[in-house]
């Protein structure tokens, strides 16, 4: 039970967090023109209503959720959004395109969607753990908690010092060729 | 797949998609979690460094097994003492934690032992984990401790007989058709060929005008044997097998003390041991039930392929066998007017009433018949 309250409570922040990076942006402001703006608080009762139905209480599609409201602040970087602003402005639709660039201001921090994740992967870990509680035998499982979590910050402490000391190409470039490699060898332990 | 490894993989999955859909190059920096996850190195190795294991010979005695073991590594290990046929009744069979680079762990239990044939108490499983939860591996330590588990065999004072009209009791006061002839005289019958010329009955040949010999009592008691009911059946379970081979083996002591030859017959496998005498014989009989199983041969086939030897033998025969056959074996014993005793052996306890209902009607048609119905041990003196 410990485990599950203690995941309500990482949802509860991870949600908080997405509602207050979107706060700032000029989107939210216009969307709350024509919607209440108290509305988006809402989606503080999905994991409540998730731990009172014994479902997981950070689901997976609520968690793709709200990694999709925490990166609307960094949207200005998405090679996608330019592409539609540039077409726009090339289609001679220039006033449109000005103000769709508007609408998404630069913010370019990474830190709130490596929170809601790393939030995401405890609470994942704490409801698993707590499952295996419940079988005839088991032991604690609190040092794979505390190693996540201190991993999760080592994580993050390394990366922002690479992030400042390399080009981003380079290090990007880098990451990718993990990932195959990586994937690849995902695959050869699940073949 | 575990459901940790799935939800990992799935938030893998998420930010790859978003990532690429939105062309966001610093979104894969997260994407990088979980694999490095994956990549963690994991190693723990687990070894026995002391082993105890009390005296074990018989189904249903106790034992005590104490294990230490050191474990060198980083990760989780499980510890379980895989041993088949046991019953803990104490203690748990399994240990476990976190090994943080070096752990001792030590397993204590008391079991009882269930199933006969050969167990061996010294097969560890060990299971593997990564601090991340993600990789698991196996390990099995055997230590080959094989120990044999003999049927239990229980001392009988007294072999119970109800009070019904039978044509034979059982066979405690009956004597031996074949054997060294004694002194006592038993009938005078036609002479048959390899009979000893000095048993001629030479005045009672004269009288009748053909030959006739006199036969005498013969020496020792008659022979016991034992047919056991090891055929499969949906019916048949291991409770009752058990129960089936410990009142065998029970009998088979009872009567071998006794001076009787004794043998076996197992309607599954088919084997058969020869009436014979003696402690030699008790072993062969008990290492015999000690191995047996199920087995795909009918009763009623097993019989005739003995049958010639049985006839030889003239033995009185004891029927061990379940509430569910149909004794076709039987009906075979009658048409050769042997002697037999029928003990139906119980098993698993029906909790369903009609089960339950079903049960008692085949049981109380088994007693008209003539049959000793038994959940245990029929003939008892614990």
């Amino acid at each position: 039970m410990i485990h599950r309250i203690f995941s309500l409570i990482l949802a509860i922040t991870a949600t908080y967090l997405a509602i207050e990076s979107i706060k700032p942006l000029p989107a939210f402001h216009l969307l709350s023109l024509f919607l209440p703006s108290g509305i988006i608080y809402l989606l503080f009762l999905i994991p409540v209503l998730s731990f009172i139905y014994e479902k997981k209480v950070f689901g997976n599609r609520y968690f793709a959720l709200l990694l999709f409201i925490s990166i609307l602040q960094m949207l200005s970087e998405s090679e996608l959004f330019e592409g539609i602003v540039d077409t726009l402005y090339v289609l001679g639709f220039d006033e449109t395109s000005r103000f769709l660039l508007n609408l998404f201001t630069f913010n370019g921090s990474i830190l709130i969607p490596f929170l809601i994740s790393s939030m995401f992967l405890i609470s994942s870990y704490a409801e698993r753990i707590a499952e295996d509680v419940d079988r005839d035998y088991s032991f604690s499982r609190l040092p794979t908690l505390v190693m996540l979590t201190a991993f999760l910050i080592l994580f993050y402490a390394i990366g922002k010092a690479f992030l400042q000391s390399f080009s981003n190409d380079f290090l990007i470039g880098l990451i990718a060729v993990f990932l195959i490699v990586g994937g690849v060898a995902s695959l050869w332990w699940y073949r | 797949m575990k459901k940790i490894e799935r939800d990992v993989l799935y938030y893998m999955v998420v930010i790859l998609a978003l990532s690429i859909i939105l062309v966001m190059e610093r979104l894969i920096f997260l994407a990088l979690i979980p694999i490095l996850l994956y990549l963690f190195p994991s190693f723990v190795r687990v070894g026995v460094f002391r082993y105890n294991l009390s005296d074990v010979s018989y189904v249903g005695d106790e034992f005590h097994v104490t294990a230490d073991f050191k474990a060198i590594g980083f990760g989780y290990v499980e510890i379980e003492h895989e041993v088949d046929g046991v019953l803990v009744i104490g203690g748990v069979s399994r240990a476990g934690g976190f090994v943080p680079f070096f752990r001792k762990f030590t397993l204590s239990y008391r079991g009882k032992v269930v199933k006969r044939g050969v167990i061996n108490f010294g097969i560890f499983r060990v299971k593997k984990e990564d601090v991340f939860l993600l990789k698991t591996s196996y390990q099995r330590i055997d230590l080959d401790v094989s120990r044999e588990i003999k049927v239990r065999v229980r001392r009988i004072k007294k072999v119970k007989s109800r009070r019904i009209k039978t044509r034979e009791t059982l066979p405690d006061i009956d004597i031996s058709r074949i054997g060294v002839p004694g002194t006592d005289f038993r009938e005078i019958r036609d002479y048959m060929i390899g009979d000893p010329i000095k048993f001629i009955n030479w005045k009672a040949t004269a009288r009748k005008g053909k030959l006739l010999t006199n036969e005498f009592e013969v020496e020792g008691k008659r022979a016991v044997w034992f047919f056991v009911n090891t055929s499969e059946s949906i019916f048949n379970e291991r409770e009752y097998l058990d129960n089936a081979l410990m009142i065998t083996a029970s009998l088979s002591y009872h009567y071998l003390k006794r001076g009787h030859k004794v043998a076996l017959t197992l309607t599954g496998s088919g084997k058969t041991i020869y009436p014979d005498v003696g402690n030699r014989q008790f072993y062969r009989v008990l290492k015999e039930l000690t191995y047996a199983e199920f087995g795909e041969k009918n009763p009623l086939d097993v019989f005739l392929e003995n049958r010639r030897l049985v006839m030889y033998h003239m033995p009185f025969v004891i029927y061990v066998t379940s509430i569910h056959d149909n004794m076709a074996l039987i009906s075979e014993l009658l048409k050769i007017k042997l002697n037999y005793r029928i003990f139906v052996v119980k098993g698993l306890e029906y909790e369903h009433g009609l089960a339950k209902a079903v049960e008692k009607i085949l049981e109380r048609a088994k007693i008209r018949s003539g049959a000793y119905i038994s959940s245990g041990i029929p003939v008892v003196s614990l």
